[in-house]
């Protein structure tokens, strides 16, 4: 690489100097381009003898190609008299500019071969191995000629197929069949040979001899007509190869001319080196503006394509100028294909697609889908064309493709669609999130949602299952999170751009609301789809209908799906959406006013304290992720508007405990049981809290909750619900006011019960007006509410109806009698798991009755668990 | 039209039955004493039903019954016709189900056939000495079905009894048992329905064939099941309890909630009438699995689950009760709950039984909650006069299984508990005491299983459980 860019300065930086000489040319070479084997002819000798002026040695270098094919002894040479052969380099370089974009003939290893053209290279290393082999015949060393020979068959199938539009004849250099002659000759002798001599070879050239015997004889088979042909007249035969070689190298002067002649029309002064070169790729396309050229440049592309060296920015340039003059549908259809191919390679080393490539490639993506579907039905693009030439204009039902009412070309839309709603993706995942950038980016969701929308329809039509459904999925993913209003203007443009296709899987000719779309779609993954797909469809869809506030269908569909059990096998990718579906669902619980399922739901998430790696909405640095790592995690993340809100989620998920862990709290006596926490990351806080001398105006939505919690412990409950209440962030959800309503009742109620639990010790009894008035609640409920922790046995107390009072029944407990009921409800606990054990042993249903669905959340959170563990690594 | 045609669940539970099953219901409601739907509505849904079946002189004469009304295809089919058609089909079905017949009938054959339990070597045994081929067994079921279908219940049940000895296959075999427990429903033999209920149950939870296998075909025939068993449980006297025990089993509870939340009326009013049955004694499992420990309990988790897609009276009432502890609306809900239970085809049987048992959790709950109650106030709770009231609260003392130490104080109107003051040593007590005798009761049950499987026979299982089942017996005692 580097040795490629010195010599690339050194020669352009040449160029400057050179550039007025090769005006003065123009004249000469004009003249010469109509006799080029006389040229040639005089050029065979160039090589040897010092050049004065510069308008021969421009010539020789023309000639050099051609030169070195037919004349095997003077080829070293060229190489070694550098200083005059410079400026002829220089030239070739510029020729080969040309040339490459008309035939490229270069290989792998052309960075060494700027100068030389990349053919003769191949010829001088053919020449090399072909005098090794006869150095080697002459001491009778079988193992090198072996592996030249190896050597030397390769490089000849190499020939052969970069030479492969020339003329039959240019295929067989003489050399290479004089060689296989005189090899097959030699071994024929040597053999025999063997044979009389019985012991004169050790094992290893033995070895190579037989091998050798094999392989002459099935390159002669190979090579039998070239060879006969060879035989028969040897001259005839290199004068046929000569010819064919000359034709093509003339054809490179004739564009070289006017090459040169062109640029120094341009070169009216300026950057004389980048004009040298610009005009050469203009040159070399203006060649190719005919409808033959388009397939022939489409073809130099692809085969440099993937290529190290390959300047991507100017292959895209010279694809837009082909898309410009293609004319037939079918190299448009082509075009576009490698069009949309070549911007999406362009960013393989960037983080992200440029902006307005990245909307160029949907743009024309878009085109060519559209093509496909309207216009020109009569093209189909699949991944299994098979075999045809792609140098011809094909048309449906002529030429070729008589047979075909369709015209089958190669090339994969779903992976092209793929890619495109990656690197959106992507590009948003690069783009600062509150900046105007961002919404301006995500302005292109709308026709890439409409391109997803006729790609699918499209797959359907020609009716192939897994694109679809891989269409499907995109469509849906793009969807399902979104909030209805959002993914009505999504549908309305897709519908108005579709109207008279239709699809069996949800209805396009009127616009279709979020949560039947989302139906539609993920009940069609369900039925088709591979199970991967399945999945991440049903989490979608349990996202969505959990996101609508459908909390029981989510809820149902989520056991149902018995994901829990399996999910921390999949794909890191999938396990996030499954979190996420996970959160939403307690979201939806605590719209709905179910606190406990909402805490329990929630719990697992945010125990781990890791909740931006675990919906992949941020990344925490620790010390021992390696870079790699982090980029890994970067790669993951969502982009800005699928987040959920996580100061929402936080607050819905602290509020929750609050409710449920502070009457708890207040019901258990001894430090023993308090240690049990049913949710440690507020227990933590409280305690935190507690250890607070000063007590600042609450900022965060923590302080908020956790000053909240301090007046409910001490059954100040307007205080707790005005500081819940005021909080901003409820107005994010839907329906807040009904939320927030409901929020407060709850608080009432959890005061009561804190309240009764922290201070039934100071009572023998209470009046229940009072406790009806001091928290504001109808008497009705107060006693429902008593009644309960009666009946639940957590409250040691009776009601009197006729005084309307509770009796409180104190039993105070020494500290011996309270280890002695630890233990005892320790026992009871064992004999009670002993018990279900047996169950299970005796065959009698393997779990409690309720063990159904309960059993379903406590698997999801073990789940959720373990995957923790290895989640983000 | 009255308010209770919302609770109505006929409709629902229709798609469910068999067109023999569902004529129950419908003829239930047309006896109804305040319909809840129009005669004429009833009349021609009966008609449609039996048009689907062979009974054809029933069918005639709901024909005329229906003529001209609205909606109805006038183009009545020619009934003299398809009797006659159907008389023949008649003989020959049972000239060729003659034959197996002949050989089974024989009392020699019968008790060969009785010792060996393999259907296959039945079958090899038949073809050998008796000439039957398989095909000559199959006439039995179709002979069976056939019959069924014009409504000689009786007939297709010995039928199909017969054919379940012989038949080694597996479709065919499930088929027959459907119409077998049908059969046996209709004809009202509630031993033998319940033993097929049993049968099914095993098919069902443990499928013969891949088809049979599939989760879509389990839960409709768990669906079904479910619905055909309510026949036979509010009829048979244990019903009750094996009604629990079947709905409340993990896999068939799961079924009721997915595919029909409204059977959990019958849970529900299942759990309070087995209430006295659970209380008195643990009754010996019918259907052969373990008995529900609180059935109250559970029922009362699962209607709180369900609530969002399915609530009635009935369940609204656990709910009421258990759930939030508002005796108020509980007492409205056994208000209209007693209407609904009229109303109810299975259920109407046991509206006084059920509105008994419901008062009697409601004081269990009261008194347990309260110290002084006002018994005017209690009485219009459990929806008596205050006479009725005291009388019901003077039995409730007297039959102390609440445990609970009750006096009236009449001057004061009031019901007065005292409940003894349970000091921490006498809870200490009370949570160790049962231990070592549940350890036991394991133990036993598990030497019992050890012994039964060096003995190499079955049954291991009912050895264990009847160990649990003595254990409690003793511990009452």
């Amino acid at each position: 690489m580097s040795g490629f860019f010195t010599r690339g300065n050194m020669s352009s930086s040449e160029d400057d100097d050179s550039s007025s000489d090769e005006e003065s040319l123009i004249g000469s070479s004009s003249d010469e381009e109509e006799q080029v084997d006389a040229e040639k002819k005089k050029t065979t000798t160039a090589g040897k003898k010092p050049v004065p002026n510069r308008a021969s040695q421009f010539l020789k270098s023309d000639g050099e190609s051609s030169s070195d094919d037919d004349s095997e002894d003077e080829d070293e040479d060229s190489d070694g008299d550098e200083g005059p052969a410079k400026p002829a380099k220089r030239a070739n370089a510029f020729l080969k500019g040309a040339a490459s974009s008309d035939e490229e003939s270069d290989s792998d290893d052309e960075g060494v071969t700027v100068v030389k053209s990349a053919k003769d290279k191949r010829l001088d290393e053919v020449e090399n191995t072909i005098k090794t082999i006869e150095n080697a015949s002459k001491i009778n060393d079988w193992v090198t000629i072996s592996n030249d020979f190896d050597k030397l068959l390769r490089l000849m199938e190499k020939h052969r197929q970069l030479s492969a539009t020339a003329s039959p004849a240019a295929l067989h250099p003489p050399v290479f069949i004089k060689a296989l002659v005189d090899l097959d000759a030699l071994i024929t002798a040597s053999s025999k040979k063997e044979k009389d001599a019985k012991k004169k070879m050790n094992a290893a050239n033995a070895k190579g001899l037989n091998s050798m015997k094999q392989k002459i004889k099935k390159t002669l088979r190979d090579f039998e007509a070239p060879i006969q042909a060879y035989n028969t007249d040897s001259d005839a035969f290199t004068q046929a190869y000569n010819d064919a070689v000359t034709v093509v190298s003339s054809k490179d002067a004739a564009a070289a001319e006017r090459a040169t002649r062109k640029s120094a029309a341009d070169a009216a002064g300026g950057d004389a080196t980048a004009e040298d070169f610009m005009t050469v790729g203009r040159g070399g396309r203006a060649l190719n503006l005919t409808s033959e050229g388009v397939f022939k440049t489409l073809k130099s592309i692809m085969e440099s394509r993937g290529r190290k060296n390959t300047d991507r920015a100017e292959t895209i340039k010279i694809l837009s100028k082909l898309l410009e003059v293609a004319a037939s549908p079918y190299q448009k259809i082509r075009v576009l294909l490698a069009i949309v191919s070549a911007r999406l390679d362009y960013s393989t080393n960037l983080a992200s697609m440029p902006h307005d490539s990245w909307c160029s490639a949907l743009v024309e993506l878009k085109e060519l889908i559209t093509m496909l579907l309207t216009k020109n039905k009569e093209y189909v693009v699949t991944e299994d064309a098979g075999e045809y030439d792609d140098m011809v204009e094909r048309i449906p039902g002529q030429g070729e493709e008589k047979d075909n009412a369709r015209v089958k070309i190669g090339g994969s839309l779903i992976n092209l669609l793929e890619s495109v709603d990656t690197e959106f993706t992507k590009t948003l995942q690069n783009t600062d999130q509150h900046g105007s950038e961002y919404v301006e980016r995500l302005r292109e969701e709308k026709p890439l949602y409409e391109t997803i929308v006729k790609a699918q329809i499209l797959f359907e039509r020609e009716g192939w299952e897994d694109p679809t459904s891989r269409a499907v999925m995109r469509r849906l993913e793009h969807v399902y999170s979104k909030p209805t209003a959002v993914v009505d203007v999504l549908e309305r443009t897709a519908s108005k751009a579709l109207t008279g296709e239709t699809s069996q899987i949800s209805d396009i000719s009127v616009p279709q609301s979020a949560s039947d779309l989302v139906y539609a779609l993920a009940v069609y993954l369900y039925r088709t789809a591979p199970a991967l797909l399945r999945t991440r469809a049903m989490l979608c869809h349990i996202y969505h209908n959990a996101m609508v506030g459908r909390y029981h269908e989510a809820r149902d569909m989520l056991l149902m799906s018995h994901l829990q059990d399996s999910i921390q096998h999949a794909d890191i990718a999938t396990q996030i959406l499954y979190n996420r579906t996970v959160v939403q669902l307690g979201l939806a619980a605590f719209k709905r006013g179910y606190i406990q399922e909402c805490q329990s739901t929630l719990n697992e998430i945010f125990s781990s304290q890791r909740t931006k790696e675990l919906l992949a909405q941020g990344t925490q640095r620790y010390s021992q992720t390696s870079p790699e790592q982090e980029a890994l995690e970067k790669r993951r993340l969502l982009p800005f508007h699928m987040h959920i809100n996580l100061d929402l989620l936080e607050t819905v998920y602290l509020v929750s405990c609050m409710l449920i862990e502070l009457p708890l709290l207040a019901s258990l006596s001894t430090d023993e049981e308090k240690r049990k926490a049913v949710s440690r990351p507020f227990r933590r806080l409280l305690e935190q809290a507690d250890r607070q001398t000063f007590m600042g105006a609450p900022e965060s939505a923590r302080d908020h909750i956790m000053q909240a919690s301090k007046a409910m412990r001490t059954g100040d409950w307007e205080k707790a619900r005005d500081l819940i209440l005021s909080m901003k962030l409820w107005s994010l959800l839907d329906d807040s006011q009904a939320i927030t309503e409901r929020l407060a009742k709850q608080i009432q109620e959890q005061s009561l019960r804190t309240y009764l639990f922290t201070y039934a010790p100071y009572y023998d009894s209470l009046s229940l007006d009072l406790l009806a008035g001091t928290f504001s609640l109808p008497r009705r409920s107060v006693i429902a509410i008593t009644s309960k922790m009666i009946w639940s046995d957590e409250l040691p107390a009776s009601l009197d109806q006729i005084d309307g009072v509770i009796v409180f029944h104190r039993t105070e407990q020494t500290r011996v009698q309270q280890l002695a009921q630890e233990l005892a409800n320790k026992a009871e606990a064992l004999v009670e798991q002993n018990e279900k054990l047996l169950d299970i042993k005796l065959g009698s249903g393997p779990e409690r009755a309720d063990g159904g669905r309960d059993r379903g959340t406590g698997e999801g959170g073990r789940g959720r668990g373990e995957r923790r563990g290895r989640g983000m690594h | 039209m009255s308010e209770f045609v919302q609770y109505d669940l006929t409709q629902t539970l229709i798609p469910h039955l068999d067109r023999h099953l569902a004529l129950a219901l419908l003829n239930h409601l047309t006896e109804l004493d305040t319909p809840l739907y129009s005669i004429e509505q009833l009349q021609k849904a009966q008609y449609e039903l039996v048009k689907g079946t062979n009974m054809i002189d029933y069918a005639k004469q709901l024909a005329e019954q229906v003529k001209g009304m609205e909606g109805v295809d006038d183009t009545m089919p020619d009934f003299a016709r398809l009797r006659e058609e159907a008389l023949q089909k008649t003989e020959a079905l049972q000239k060729s189900a003659e034959p197996v017949l002949k050989v089974i009938e024989n009392p020699e054959v019968a008790d060969r056939l009785k010792g060996a339990v393999d259907k296959q070597r039945n079958m090899e045994l038949l073809q050998k000495e008796y000439n039957l081929t398989l095909d000559q067994v199959n006439a039995l079921y179709h002979y069976g079905h056939y019959q069924y279908t014009y409504g000689g219940y009786e007939g297709a049940a010995s039928y199909l009894y017969h054919f379940l000895i012989l038949s080694p296959s597996h479709d065919l075999n499930l088929s027959a048992h459907w119409g077998k427990l049908c059969s046996n429903i209709l004809c009202g033999e509630w031993d033998a329905a319940l033993s097929e209920i049993k049968d099914l149950r095993d098919f069902i939870d443990n499928p013969q064939t891949a088809d049979q296998a599939k989760p879509n075909v389990q839960l409709q025939a768990r669906t079904w099941l479910l619905h055909w068993s309510l026949f036979v449980f509010f009829n048979h006297e244990n019903g009750r309890q094996a009604l629990l025990e079947l709905f409340l089993s993990p896999a068939y509870l799961n079924t009721m909630q997915t595919a029909a939340p409204h059977l959990l009326r019958y849970v529900v009013a299942a759990a309070i009438l087995g209430r006295t049955a659970a209380g008195a004694k643990a009754t010996p499992s019918v259907l052969g699995s373990r008995t529900i420990r609180d059935p109250i309990k559970e029922v009362t988790k699962i209607v709180m689950m369900e609530e969002y897609h399915y609530a009635d009276p009935i369940t609204g009432f656990l709910k009421d009760l258990y759930g939030d502890f508002d005796f108020e609306g509980a007492q409205e809900r056994l208000r209209v709950a007693e209407q609904v239970l009229e109303n109810d085809f299975f259920l109407n049987g046991f509206t006084a039984d059920f509105l008994e048992n419901a008062r009697w959790l409601v004081s269990e709950v009261y008194c347990r909650i309260h110290r002084r109650i006002d018994i005017t106030d209690f009485s219009k709770r459990l929806n008596l006069s205050s006479e009725d009231g005291e009388k019901w609260i003077v039995n409730l003392i007297r039959d102390s299984r609440l445990g609970i130490d009750a006096k009236i104080d009449l001057s004061a109107n009031m019901l007065h508990i005292s409940r003894p003051h349970q000091t921490p040593t006498a809870t200490l007590i009370e949570t160790t005491r049962s231990l070592a005798f549940r350890s036991q009761a394991i133990h036993y049950a598990m030497t019992k299983k050890d012994q039964a499987e060096r003995g190499g026979a079955g049954g291991a299982s009912g050895g264990g459980r009847g160990g649990r089942a003595q254990g409690a017996v003793t511990q009452e005692a």
